[in-house]
């Protein structure tokens, strides 16, 4: 039982139109402000409260060429991610930013920030820095420049971000967090109700349009799932785990092959919506909860929570194997991997690490590869 | 004119089991390998090996498959193809095989292959192809349960060598045995890459080197490429070799010295490891279906 759901042709409206979706020009034309912000510690629920768009940047579901990226960020040693973005930020197409909230991940968004700042027009606010350790001091010094972050974005539109929109925003995207949690154990059936190509069109639309109307079609779409009782069949349970990947046809690609990607270690997966913002004075809870590593990224230290983490999933979503996405350059996710693959692999589950670059497409080389771990994981026959 | 000589050319070769005769078979299984620089078909008679050829690669990969066929079941009396019970393709080129009944990776192939021709006591397999180089952990069925993959580079592999033996003006099939006839070992060259390789070598023989000395500096670059690969997956005895360049002295001896292990000599042409897989996927998947 594999139609398509009603709910899931609704979603592929808001990706159609990238990077200004559909969502986002009505958002305008109304005269609203839109915020584009990079990575998930900048806590989108104060942007949210401030009365104005959250926007991921990020890239679409094409691989495009980088020739004037490569003029301003040496791609010998700058990740393809990097210059994707700043690639569609000098082409113009992010255009309809009214500025930008960056934090510091890593190198790579650092000079993109820098950059992109030198170059286009966008004005982008001082960038929020990302403790590395998590610990009470890291706590308490990232609690610091998310307090920053709501001056900086109050100063910019000159407008004052109360407790209570705060809370209010706290409530609206912890939602999210509940449906896509709920969505997420519904993976852990051998035959789950939605492909990971799906998944991930499902997690692109999250972050391009008013997370109201988001948390209205996600709960659209568990009703849906629940009265049809779609079901994909049961075959090989993957992972797919990198920095960051928004090719919804790079996964599909690997599903093509006889797999069902069930499970997610990305940055715009699970590393995004996993852990709710808890009770209490709304910036310090915000602080917490996006700096918590329960499902940590690849940056952060001790790296042992990020191993376990790993484990535990590929215990409860019973996997047969993860590939492992290793963008060139990406330092924090390449020097990570060798931490958690012998772990993984010694517990019976297999990892394969596979060069890809960001946006790229499923070619030869790369479908090789993934065929051959999938019959490593699947092909038996009597000789 | 005087006719160009190609130093890159092998011997195109054929074998056919002149004590077996097919129509006593129970199945007829077939594997097609179509790399980027050579095709192969294997042919079993219930999984023993009955005829093989190794041809080089056209242009396209039906093509390439086609010819290898044809060139092969022009020694098999009689045998056509619609007598074949399943065939397997594997390679590059294996989705574009319009004959094949299914297409298997060549790195499950080579295993399998790797396992009919060396036994099952293989562990660390080695395979240098045409533009890739890949090592495989099996076990004794031959199924591979982890593998490393390079093609991104041509060092390691036998375009690389090709790209070699037309610089020196030496037959591809010779630099082994030449690598070895000089006083001294020399240190590996420092650029592997092929694609500075002519002006490495012009310069090296500019500096008085003889062709032999420059051609034992790039096999022994290449065994070290190779040997990094190998020890990334750690290597586990017993070790062997599949792929052209197993017929290359210079550098399986240069890589045997690195990593302390010789190589397992094959019974037979071990260009053919890929299809012979293939063929045996074939003959188990025709099992599948019958029953």
């Amino acid at each position: 039982m594999t139609e398509t759901l009603k709910t899931l042709e609704e979603i592929r409206k808001v990706n159609a139109s990238f990077p200004f979706s559909e969502p986002a020009r009505k958002w305008k034309e109304q005269g609203k402000k839109i915020v584009g912000w990079i990575c998930i510690n900048v806590p989108e629920e104060i942007i949210h409260a401030a009365g104005m768009l959250p926007y991921r940047i990020t890239g679409g579901d094409e691989e495009i060429t980088l020739d004037r990226a490569n003029e301003y960020l040496f791609s010998g040693s700058t990740c393809s991610y990097s210059r994707t973005i700043l690639e569609l930020q000098l082409r113009g197409e992010y255009g309809f930013l009214d500025c930008i909230a960056a934090a510091t991940p890593c190198e790579g968004v650092i000079r993109l920030a820098e950059v992109g700042t030198h170059y286009h027009n966008i004005p982008i606010l001082p960038l929020l820095d990302i403790p590395r350790k998590i610990n009470e001091r890291a706590y308490d010094y990232y609690h610091g420049e998310v307090v920053g972050l709501k001056k900086n974005l109050e100063q910019f539109f000159g407008i004052t971000i109360t407790d209570a929109a705060l809370a209010n925003s706290i409530a609206v995207y912890n939602k999210t967090r509940v449906i896509l949690q709920k969505l997420y154990d519904m993976m852990k059936k051998d035959t789950p109700p939605l492909s990971g190509a799906e998944m991930m069109e499902i997690l692109n639309a999250a972050v391009r349009m008013p997370r109201e109307d988001y948390n209205i079609l996600l709960g659209n779409l568990l009703k849906e799932i629940e009265t049809t009782g779609r079901a994909l069949p049961a075959q090989p349970r993957l992972m797919i785990s990198g920095a960051v990947l928004n090719t919804s046809s790079f996964i599909k690609g690997v599903e093509s092959l006889g797999v069902n990607i069930v499970a997610d270690d990305l940055c715009n997966g699970s590393r995004y919506w996993w852990e709710q913002v808890e009770a209490g004075e709304p910036v310090r809870a915000l602080a917490r909860r996006h700096l918590l590593a329960q499902c940590p990224c690849p940056r952060t230290n001790p790296q042992h929570m990020r191993s376990e983490w790993l484990m535990e999933t590929a215990r409860e979503m019973r996997l047969d194997g993860i590939i492992a996405l290793t963008m060139r350059n990406c330092a924090p996710y390449i020097l990570n991997l060798p931490m958690w693959k012998t772990k993984l692999e010694d517990q019976g589950t297999p990892v394969l690490d596979l060069d890809i670059e960001y946006g790229g497409g499923f070619s030869g080389q790369v479908r090789t590869r993934i065929e051959a771990f999938v019959e490593m994981l699947s092909l038996e026959v009597e000789i | 004119m005087e006719e160009q000589k190609e130093y890159f050319r092998w011997v195109e070769s054929t074998y056919v089991n002149p004590e077996m005769d097919w129509r006593k078979a129970e199945i007829v299984s077939a594997g097609i390998d179509v790399g980027s620089v050579s095709s192969q078909m294997v042919v079993l008679c219930d999984g023993a090996l009955y005829a093989y050829s190794n041809t080089r690669s056209g242009s396209s990969s039906p093509s390439s498959a086609k010819n290898a066929m044809d060139i092969c079941l022009k020694e098999t009396p009689g045998l056509t193809l619609d007598k074949i019970n399943y065939l397997v393709g594997t390679g590059y080129g294996r989705i574009n095989i319009p004959f094949a009944q299914k297409a298997v990776t060549e790195i499950s192939c080579h295993g399998m292959g790797a396992n009919y021709i060396y036994g099952p006591t293989v562990q660390t397999l080695l395979d240098m192809g045409g533009q890739d180089c890949k090592t495989l952990r099996l076990n004794e069925q031959g199924k591979c349960l982890n593998f490393l993959m390079n093609d991104k580079c041509a060092a390691g592999t036998g375009r690389g060598m090709e790209v070699i033996a037309e610089i020196l003006k030496v037959p591809v099939t010779e630099i082994g045995d030449l690598s070895f006839d000089i006083d001294e070992e020399p240190e590996p060259v420092s650029s592997i890459c092929v694609v500075f390789a002519k002006t490495e070598a012009t310069a090296l023989l500019k500096m008085g080197w003889s062709k032999n000395k420059v051609l034992a500096a790039y096999c022994g670059a290449m065994a070290r490429r190779v040997v990094e690969l190998l020890n990334m997956l750690t290597v586990e005895k017993e070790f062997a070799i599949t792929g052209g360049i197993a017929k290359n002295k210079g550098v399986v001896k240069r890589i045997e010295k690195l990593i302390g292990i010789e190589a397992l000599v094959p019974k037979m042409d071990s260009q053919i490891a890929g299809a012979l897989g293939a063929a045996i996927y074939a003959k188990a998947f025709y099992k599948r279906q019958k029953q």
